[in-house]
């Protein structure tokens, strides 16, 4: 189904806002530090869209639920509903769908959508793309609030 | 006096029927549910000595439930809880009233989770890579997958087990359940039979075994002839059964309808060979005396028998001499039949399956024909046979089931009246 990515892949979720407020909620850190990213620094640039939909798609699937309405900022567990099983079954899902293999080490800190998304473009070698402006990009607050 | 044990809901999948009534109906019409396998698809057959089995067509387990429960086990689990799901409605059971830890749940399988078993030992060879090995994999192989989901999806709280004994495992699990109410740890057990396992690698096994009939892969429908002169092996098939097990006192509290009394069971080993059964049937006819002794009935009050009839050369002579041996004259006056002949043996479900079509004789009065008895082999020719339905009251059913590993057990209803 076309999905607007642009709306469904919030660009500064991988800046690392979310993750800072998450961080001074204080509830969720010890999820969060694998990948905190702050602004600017490692100059990531926004997340691959294709990345994205292939594991929004595959969570889609998995829940039976429209892939344009998980978004990046779904905990797996809180928003989404997986139970610890759950979520090595997505991940069994999401290591055949990228070729990949995910070490039992790195799965704590997979908690979220977007820590899933971040995780695997780490691991396949296309975030690393050179930013071009340090523009701050301030997280949209109608939607840091929303958890749907 | 010791507590009695009614029968007071039934729930089915077969592959001649979906839900006890439409089952019940293609039984007494002698229907058959045996066809051309046609799931190995792109599988090819051709290697295949037998290419027929029972199989339940257009299973899809979200037509029947809507919980999730079902997608996280394998088709015979599956089976199971739609068998369930069928029979707790019939017996009008309130799970959200009852003491949860006051219902049980035993269920007999003798091969379990073999689709998805078999899917990924076949692709860890194949490929060689371990980590491909699906998460589910051991949860789902694993042979007490069904209790623990029915459990799960019905809320009960009671003993939870498996019984495995090949081709007897759920005849067993009623046994065990009838003796668990009677000792007062349970006031209702959910007792299911359940397999599925029609799969390439299972099937081969039993083909290699030479179990299996093969002169009658052009007529599906007349493969399965349990003591007819020209039976040549069994037919596998699949499905589930449920009946649910209840202290006459609970089901009398409740106001329950009753269908029937589970009275007596007997568990026996032969201790001989693992496949094949003893030529004289002393150690059946043994099993059957032993459970009607438990039932508190005489061999002269017997009336029907469903029979294991498998319809292999040898298991069913033996079922028909120890038939013999132990109701002497009487053998001829007893009706009998064999499910078998119109599903094929459903292995660990047999048991259950059999169960419900002896209730089934004894609530409806109404007897379902044997398939294919067209030629009585004198070996086990038996007068109560008959191919076609038999109306008949009867008191006293016995029910047989026999599987590998020299293991037999028999399981006596009566009729509710008495």
């Amino acid at each position: 189904m076309p999905l607007d990515l642009a709306a469904t892949t919030p660009l500064w979720y991988s800046k690392g806002v979310k993750c800072e407020a998450f961080r001074r909620k204080g509830a969720r850190q010890s999820y969060v530090s694998l990948f905190t990213v702050k602004d600017g620094e490692n100059g990531l640039m926004a997340t691959d869209p294709t990345i994205s939909l292939k594991i929004r798609t595959a969570l889609g699937e998995y829940l039976k639920r429209d892939p344009a309405a998980i978004r990046v900022s779904h905990h797996l567990r809180e928003d989404l509903g997986l139970d610890s099983m759950a979520v090595i079954e997505l991940l069994y899902r999401i290591e055949e769908a990228f070729d990949l293999q995910i070490p039992d080490q790195d799965l704590v800190g997979l908690t979220t959508v977007g820590h899933v998304v971040t995780y695997v473009e780490k691991r396949l070698g296309k975030a690393a793309t050179p930013a071009k402006t340090k523009k701050t990009i301030k997280p949209p607050k109608t939607k840091s609030k929303k958890k749907s | 006096m010791r507590a009695r044990v009614v029968v007071t809901g039934m729930g089915i999948v077969s592959p001649i029927g979906i839900g006890v009534s439409e089952f019940w109906k293609s039984a007494l019409a002698g229907q058959s549910g045996i066809s051309t396998i046609t799931s190995f698809d792109p599988f090819p057959m051709d290697g295949y000595r037998s290419k027929i089995a029972g199989q339940v067509r257009d299973f899809a387990i979200e037509r029947f439930l809507d919980s999730a429960h079902g997608e996280r086990v394998d088709r015979y689990a599956q089976f199971g809880l739609v068998s369930t799901k069928e029979a707790l409605t019939d017996s009008g059971l309130q799970m959200g009233k009852e003491n949860p830890h006051r219902i049980g749940v035993f269920v007999g399988a003798g091969m379990g989770g073999m689709v998805m078993g078999e899917r990924e030992i076949t692709q860890l060879y194949q490929q060689q890579k371990p980590h491909r090995v699906h998460p589910n994999f051991i949860p789902v192989i694993t042979l007490n997958s069904a209790s623990g989901i029915i459990a799960m999806a019905y809320g009960a709280k009671g003993p939870n087990l498996t019984i495995s004994t090949a081709c007897s495992s759920s005849a067993h699990a009623l046994g065990q359940a009838l003796h668990c109410i009677r000792e007062g740890r349970a006031d209702v057990v959910i007792v299911v039979g359940a397999d599925a396992s029609i799969t390439p690698l299972v099937f081969a096994g039993f083909c290699s075994l030479r179990a299996l009939s093969s002169k009658f892969n052009d007529q599906p429908e007349k493969a399965s002839r349990p003591f007819d002169r020209s039976r040549d092996g069994f037919i596998m098939g699949e499905g589930a059964g449920t009946l649910i097990l209840e202290s006459a006192a609970h089901a009398k509290k409740r106001k329950a309808r009753v269908y029937a009394e589970i009275a007596g069971y007997a568990a026996t080993s032969e201790a001989y060979h693992m496949v094949i059964p003893r030529e004289d049937g002393l150690e059946v006819a043994h099993t059957m005396k032993l459970a009607l002794a438990d039932a508190e009935v005489t061999p002269a009050q017997v009336d029907y028998i469903n029979a294991h009839a498998t319809s292999t050369t040898i298991g069913d002579a033996v079922e028909a001499k120890a038939i013999r041996h132990l109701f002497k004259s009487r053998a001829d006056k007893i009706a009998i039949s064999a499910t078998k002949s119109l599903i094929g043996h459903t292995l660990g479900a047999a048991g259950a399956i059999g169960g419900i079509a002896s209730v089934l004789a004894l609530h409806t009065k109404q007897i379902h024909p044997t398939a294919n008895y067209d030629d009585p082999d004198p070996a086990c020719a038996l007068a109560g046979l008959s191919r076609s339905a038999q109306e008949r009251r009867i008191n006293v059913a016995v029910l047989n089931a026999f599987g590998f590993g020299s293991n037999n057990a028999a399981v006596v209803f009566k009729r509710r009246e008495m």
